[in-house]
């Protein structure tokens, strides 16, 4: 059976007789309430979400429900899911010759205008070469002709698109609301002037075939945010760094340099008809987005940098949608979405007014994300209707108040301590605490740090519950993400991150503590993936070919397959993890600009390096680039829709300075620079919350 | 408060069938509450919604006359619950009765004595071999199979769990037949058990619950 000739009939036949052969079949037949099924025939312009992991972890994203609702509003667009079948499914449609289908409509993806795949994380990137094969495509988006669905990305792992670039069409860059359906509507004009639906008719290898393609691609590269890598040369020098990015002579006039994200100037209404998958997805409940973006700055997050600027949703709309989710789907929970809930301007209010709601309806509200504070415990017992729950979890990240201060995230061990008091005299059993090992400056002393701590705060439990109490600590190795003020670190040496968690391991035994750490390979992986050029789309494919598959399922990974591949490509995964790039050299994404500057990102780094600490960006604005890039949308909107600074005369502001100006340095790293170390601001003000509040 | 225990009748197939039994009862869970039904919530840490099935479906298995109690307070009209369930029903879920049955009577599951299966098995051998497959199903003394239990291979005889045999007639490139298996608690016949006894586990095949046998689990 060729993909081009299947159809949804002959499609679901073929499934129906064997699916109750393979595990958890619900995955592969959707169905579901609320999901959307229009009518094929009616419908002119057809996209494909294809979310490259199993069903249950794609259902779990915020982002595919976002677009799949943004589509399926528009009267003639449809949008429909894919997902990657497990394993033993594959094998199973291979032997049968069944490709893989949207589900919906049991319709080939080939038969799609358009597939647009999410990326929110690099793990999927063989995946993505899964899903094309199995969807009968031709892997390279060189190899493609029009007869193909336009096939482009988005997320955040497409912010490096370099190692993914030869497979894709376009990226797109940002926020992809209104990119989706601008990229729909490019699509429909540019069929509209061939007249015809180009794939039904021509001859195969017909070069009118590509030259159409061609003439696709230059619109797409005019919509704001959409980059088309076949429009850009990438050169090198012979050690290896990249020598220079630039446009394509003949494609200067519809590529830019760099590509600008697209960002919403608000955030766009929520999607409440949540599809109810009929089987338990990952996060098994819908979210409500209430705040995007994030003020803080640490230094290791790349969700920080790339959601700026932080918008806030206003606390009736919130509510409003709440109520539409629980009625709309039937959820006993909700949970509410943002990179730091504690900012949320009405937190309190909010969980207030959601208790009073549906405290006696059986919805229960979660809220993760919550800051190391007093007041986190006050939100999660409103939230629990003063039942215990098992567990509280904070992310320190670093376990000395010197490394926090590096990451700037300057929270003192004295107030974590005092916190995890308030936490078990509460009567809550369980503290997971996450921690990085690998930030820059790290030595010994803060990774034993973290296992004295992990002791500190157990001691205080066991004084207030015994042995009921426990401590789960996590630790992850830093991966220094492109965009962030950490882009230029190396990933540390393999034989010093074992030696880590070795000691950890040693010294948080017993059954009170509870251990996880990532195996140091698959940090390398993650490392090359994200922060690799060019030229790893060759070592991918060869990867896949020599059969790597679900690269973030422990159980999967196959390092062998990667490690040959970098070998026949004359590559090497550490040049690309582990080596400290250089402030000057031209980095891989440096032609994919997220609104912050690469200058802003430099001074993060070398105040990290100093132990200096910046104020949250509501209390002082740094100019990272956002307000540049982005001034025309940011007096399209109030105020108070943005944390950045409002614009124009007379307006109340925090103040702005040019550059990043540290609040204070750590003493221990800068003693000649050290203004008496005071604390910072951010707390101080908690702390005021917390008086008012208890 | 007033209690009210209602019984449904809902007829189940297409891909829904696919979904478990344990996610099933989640579906209808919340499809309950999306009508807007007054359910009666177990107390407790874990709140549950007090339903009960008759009999879990296999997966890939539909069912024509499914047998589901909930409990409300308070009572509505068993129309009225009707009428606002269908609609907040996932395709594939149909609603066919909804009655009042005794608040303190004996659960479904304890009435189910046997159950009816309908079965379509791809299979190219001619008509008369495979009636042979079948009536062995019946002449057999014993037929012993083996099933996981807690992680362990059980062997137990299949025999006196099969009640009637019928053959329907050929379709599709294969047959259909009808069978009747003993549908109690530790003594349940599963209809693939039979496909399995027939050495066609391995082959393509439909199978339909037709209905469920026991007195008193129909209301009339």
């Amino acid at each position: 059976m060729h993909s081009k000739m299947s159809t949804p009939e002959t499609i679901w036949r073929a499934l129906d007789s064997f699916l109750f052969k393979v595990r958890q079949p619900a995955r592969y037949v959707g169905g579901e309430f609320n999901s959307v099924e229009k009518n094929w025939d009616e419908i002119p312009h057809r996209l494909a979400l294809l979310f490259p992991d199993t069903y249950e972890i794609g259902m779990s994203n915020l982002g595919l429900m976002i677009l799949y609702d943004v589509v399926n509003k528009q009267p003639d667009m449809l949008a429909e899911r894919a997902f990657l079948p497990w394993l033993d499914m594959e094998t199973e449609m291979r032997r049968r010759g069944i490709p893989l289908y949207a589900l919906e409509s049991f319709q080939p993806l080939a038969n799609f205008d358009v597939i647009g795949v999410t990326l929110p994380y690099e793990q999927l990137f063989t995946n993505v070469l899964t899903a094309l094969d199995l969807a009968g495509l031709p892997l390279r988006s060189a190899q493609r002709d029009v007869s193909w669905p336009l096939v482009i990305a988005g997320g955040s792992a497409g912010l490096n698109p370099e190692p993914m670039h030869a497979f894709f069409d376009a990226f797109f860059i940002g926020e992809g609301e209104e990119g989706i359906l601008d990229i729909m509507r490019v699509y429909e004009e540019w069929r509209q002037q061939y007249g015809i639906r180009p794939r039904v008719g021509w001859h195969p290898h017909d070069v009118r075939l590509f030259a159409a393609k061609d003439d696709l691609l230059r619109r797409l590269a005019r919509v704001p945010g959409v980059y088309v890598p076949a429009y850009y040369d990438v050169t090198y020098f012979p050690t290896g760094q990249i020598e220079r990015i630039a446009v394509k002579p003949r494609y200067e006039d519809v590529a830019t340099m760099p590509v600008l994200k697209r960002i919403m100037p608000t955030l766009p209404p929520p999607p409440t008809h949540y599809i109810v998958p009929n089987m338990k997805a990952v996060h098994n409940r819908p979210s409500v987005e209430i705040q995007r973006g994030c003020t803080r700055g640490c230094r290791f997050c790349q969700a920080g940098i790339i959601f700026r600027p932080v918008r806030e949703r206003p606390l009736d709309e919130v509510l409003c949608a709440v109520d539409e989710i629980v009625n709309s789907t039937g959820y006993e929970e909700v949970s509410f979405l943002s990179l730091s809930a504690s900012d949320y301007s009405q937190i309190g209010e909010l969980t207030r007014q959601v208790m009073d709601r549906y405290a006696d309806r059986n919805v229960s509200i979660g809220l993760p994300s919550l800051r190391i504070e007093s007041f986190s415990i006050d939100l999660m017992e409103t939230l629990a209707k003063g039942r215990r729950r098992s567990g509280f979890t904070f992310a320190p990240e670093a376990a000395t108040d010197r490394l926090r201060d590096v990451i700037n995230k300057p929270i003192s061990t004295e107030a974590l301590l005092s916190v995890a008091e308030e936490v078990y005299r509460r009567g809550w059993t369980t503290i997971k605490l996450y921690f990085m090992i690998g930030h820059p400056t790290q030595s010994m002393e803060d990774v034993e740090a973290i296992a004295d701590l992990a002791h500190q705060v157990w001691h205080i439990g066991r004084r207030h519950l015994g042995h009921k109490a426990k401590v789960r600590i996590s630790v992850s190795t830093l991966v220094p993400k492109p965009h962030t003020p950490f882009q230029w670190v190396p990933v540390a040496a393999e034989e010093e991150i074992r030696s880590q968690i070795e000691y950890l391991r040693h010294h948080l035994r017993g059954s009170a503590f509870h251990l996880n750490w990532n195996d140091p390979r698959e940090t390398l992986m993650e490392a090359f993936l994200s922060r690799g050029d060019r030229r790893l789309s060759d070592v991918i494919q060869r990867a896949w070919e020599l059969g790597a598959r679900f690269d973030a399922w422990r159980d999967q990974f196959n390092y062998a397959a990667w490690q040959r591949a970098f070998a026949e490509n004359g590559l090497d995964p550490e040049w690309y993890a582990r080596r400290e790039r250089d402030l000057a050299e031209v980095l891989p994404w440096d032609h994919i600009h997220v609104g912050v500057d690469k200058s802003f990102l430099q001074d993060q780094y070398r105040l990290a390096l100093a132990g200096g600490v910046v104020d949250d960006c509501h209390e002082h604005c740094f100019s990272c680039g956002i307000l540049t890039h982005f001034r025309a949308l940011r007096r399209q909107v109030p105020d108070d829709a943005w944390g950045c600074p409002a614009l124009g005369r007379g307006k109340k502001r925090q103040p702005v300075s040019p550059a990043s100006v540290p609040m204070y340095y750590n003493p221990e790293m800068s003693p000649e620079k050290a203004v008496a170390p005071r604390r910072p601001q951010r707390l101080s003000r908690l702390q005021a919350i917390n008086k008012v509040l208890s | 408060m007033s209690r009210q225990r209602l019984r449904i009748t809902f007829r189940s197939e297409g891909p829904i069938k696919y979904v478990g039994h344990l996610d099933l009862a989640l579906v209808w869970e919340r499809a309950l509450r999306r009508a807007k039904l007054p359910l009666l919530y177990s107390q407790g840490f874990h709140s549950q919604p007090k339903m009960q099935f008759a009999a879990a479906l296999p997966v890939g298995v539909s069912g024509r006359e499914e047998l589901l109690d909930v409990w409300l307070s308070p009572p509505q009209a068993p129309e009225k619950v009707e009428e606002l369930l269908q609609p907040a029903l996932p395709r594939g879920l149909y609603v066919l009765t909804v009655q009042e049955v005794p608040l303190k009577g004996p659960a479904t599951q304890t009435l189910v004595r046997s159950a009816e299966y309908r079965i379509w098995v791809e299979c190219k051998e001619p008509e008369a071999q495979f009636c042979l497959r079948l009536d062995e199903l019946l002449s057999r003394q014993e037929i012993i199979l083996t099933r996981r239990r807690k992680k362990q291979m059980v062997s137990y005889n299949l025999r006196p769990l099969v009640q009637d045999v019928r053959f329907l007639g050929p379709e599709e490139g294969g047959y259909a037949f009808f069978v009747r298996l003993r549908s109690e608690s530790g003594a349940t016949g599963r209809p693939d058990a039979v496909l399995e006894a027939m050495k066609l586990a391995e082959a393509p095949r439909r199978i339909e619950r037709l209905r469920l046998l026991g007195e008193g689990l129909i209301v009339v």
